[in-house]
């Protein structure tokens, strides 16, 4: 009986992460929030924002306290990287 | 001339474990050989705000069942002639180094170390609807830098650090009532060069 190999995806030491863990570019308005610990991915459930990961996610300007306060009171760690 | 036996090098006392994924851009490192010994046997390591520390991107191994177990394995060859009974040499085939602990502290982040990989998604509490958590497992095996600090002879630090680790193993976890806490065993077994993985000691006060 043979199985089938998936084929694997290789990374080059040094190369940068792929393209879904890059952090997010922000636009006018907008800033970076990037999860420090407490998770990997954090889903605020505040219309609008997507969920923010480690590597950063852009979050309007307007929507970070709402966000922050969010994190805290889900034990959450986030930080504003960009 | 040293004693022939000197008691003061038999030595006891667990070790500390850190770990942080591994990012080949920024490689890991040891605390400076500055920072002040973690003492195992201290009240520090239940601070709520350690101090003395290692450092961020670091994160603690937390609880652990029976410390941790550094282990170095060879899997040697001898080479023979018939002239002589004994080897003539002995060369490695394999080696393994290995880092054995169980996580006694039981929460996903522990379990994300000990099953090789996985997401952690946090979604937020709202009105009415409690906040959640999910662990999703993955099919890659995350590489993890590991480090440990633990007493040595003199009293005071050793540190020890390996690069690049993969968890391995077999993660049972028991369930019971009462007989048992639960448990997170895990066998780390290092994939980076045997030259990168460095143990580290303190040897000597600093001058004034």
């Amino acid at each position: 009986m043979t199985s089938r190999r998936e084929p694997q995806v290789l990374t080059e030491p040094g190369a940068p992460p792929p393209i879904e863990e890059q952090p997010q570019q922000p636009d006018d308005g907008q800033v970076v929030y990037a999860v420090t610990s407490g998770t990997d991915v954090f889903d605020s459930g505040i219309e609008g924002l997507d969920p923010i990961t480690i590597a950063g996610t852009a979050v309007p300007a307007d929507k970070a306290d709402e966000l922050k306060a969010s994190a805290k009171h889900n034990d959450i760690t986030i930080r504003k990287v960009g | 001339m040293p004693p022939i036996v000197d008691t003061t090098k038999v030595v006891v006392g667990n070790g500390i474990g850190f770990y942080q994924p591994y990012v080949p851009a920024s490689p890991p490192t040891l605390p400076l050989a500055s920072a002040p010994f973690l003492d195992p046997s201290s009240a520090n390591i239940y601070a709520a705000t350690p101090s003395p520390n290692w450092a961020s991107p670091w994160l603690p191994f937390g609880a652990t069942e029976a410390g941790l177990s550094f282990e170095v394995q060879r899997t040697t060859q001898d080479q023979t002639i018939e002239e002589s009974s004994n080897p003539i040499a002995t060369y490695a085939t394999a080696s393994q180094v290995q880092i054995v602990v169980s996580f006694a502290e039981d929460d996903f982040e522990r379990m994300k170390l000990a099953y090789g990989g996985g997401t952690i998604s946090t979604t937020a509490a709202a009105t009415g609807v409690p906040g959640f958590r999910t662990l999703t497992l993955a099919e890659g095996i995350d590489v993890v830098s590991i480090g440990f600090e633990a007493r040595n002879a003199k009293g005071q630090w050793r540190r020890c650090l390996i690069p690049q680790m993969v968890a391995t193993g077999n993660v049972q976890t028991p369930y019971r009532r009462a007989a048992n806490n639960r448990v997170y065993p895990v066998t780390f077994r290092a994939i980076s060069p045997l030259s990168s993985i460095t143990l580290t000691e303190w040897n000597a006060a600093a001058l004034p």
